[in-house]
């Protein structure tokens, strides 16, 4: 085989492959969207240092529905003192903290401080002492709210 | 050489401008002391870790105050509360709490507790199958 046919064929290899990993890209990459596209909440703390931001457009809750979500979660100890500050996640007292200890929990609050994106938007939000996190769902309808608080006792 | 000059000055007005409008303002509008007379235990918050001090007159609050703005400037996040410090200020007013072993009557009962205005915390206890929901306002 001369180098020339050699070298056509590993060309249109690599082109196949490269397809093929494209392909594969697109269809198993979150459906994350370009910062333009995201929420308000993403935009108000993908800088915020101690804070990992993300969004995502159409996060499913079960088999029929999807909801926008934000996900924040607290890399240090500063990062979740701001976020329960800034959603008022009610610190518990000692005697809270051993009742809960060793359980499971997560907690609900429908916000009214969050712009929403425009009239028909709501936002609800759920939080995580144990991963120290908080899910900002952004909802349009009212069979969302259940969707979310089962799919959030599905995973406490 | 004068537009490099005026361009040096420039950039340092402006980084110094920059630096300064960074700098975070310690939020007190918190604060529920009322007065520094008598000796008070004041509660306050470092990365929301929830301490008590008791002060006795104004030297050491002046200490106390001093400790917290060195703190806030090098990034924690403060609060302070006075009078009667204690874990009762961040507890909840109303508490109503309703256990089941049905997600689907937790989920039914919390999201009608988020419609009335409660916060509701669900704690899952995997050794009894119980879910403890707290609604609180």
């Amino acid at each position: 085989m001369n180098w020339s046919g050699r070298k056509h064929r590993v060309i249109v290899n690599l082109v196949f492959a490269a397809v093929v990993v494209g392909i594969l890209v697109f269809r198993y990459l979150p459906p994350t969207v370009a910062y333009w596209r995201s929420s308000e909440v993403y935009k108000r703390y993908c800088e915020v240092e101690g804070i990992r931001a993300s969004y995502l457009k159409d996060f499913p809750l079960n088999d029929t529905l999807t909801v926008g979500v934000t996900l924040l979660e607290a890399t240090t100890d500063s990062g979740w003192a701001r976020l329960q500050e800034d959603f008022e996640i009610r610190v518990l007292s000692e005697d809270e903290k051993k009742e809960l200890a060793g359980n499971r929990s997560v907690g609900f609050k429908r916000l009214t401080t969050i712009e929403p994106k425009d009239s028909t938007e709501r936002c609800m939000t759920t939080y995580s002492r144990e991963k120290k996190s908080v899910c900002v769902f952004h909802v349009r309808d009212e069979a969302q709210y259940f969707a979310i608080i089962m799919y959030s006792l599905d995973n406490i | 050489m004068k537009i490099t000059v005026v361009s040096v000055a420039f950039f340092v007005i402006m980084s110094v401008a920059t630096v300064g409008c960074q700098k975070e303002s310690i939020t007190e509008d918190q604060s529920r002391v009322s007065t520094m007379a008598d000796s008070r235990t004041v509660g306050y918050m470092v990365d929301g870790v929830f301490q008590t001090v008791v002060i006795r007159g104004g030297i050491e609050w002046n200490d106390f105050m001093m400790h917290m703005i060195a703190l806030a400037e090098e990034g924690h996040s403060i609060r302070v509360l006075g009078g009667s410090a204690n874990t009762q200020a961040f507890s909840a007013k109303e508490k109503v709490v309703y256990t089941t072993k049905d997600k689907q009557a937790a989920a039914e009962w919390t999201l009608q507790k988020i419609n009335e205005g409660y916060d509701v915390e669900v704690t899952y206890n995997s050794q009894t199958g119980e879910y403890t929901c707290v609604a609180t306002r």
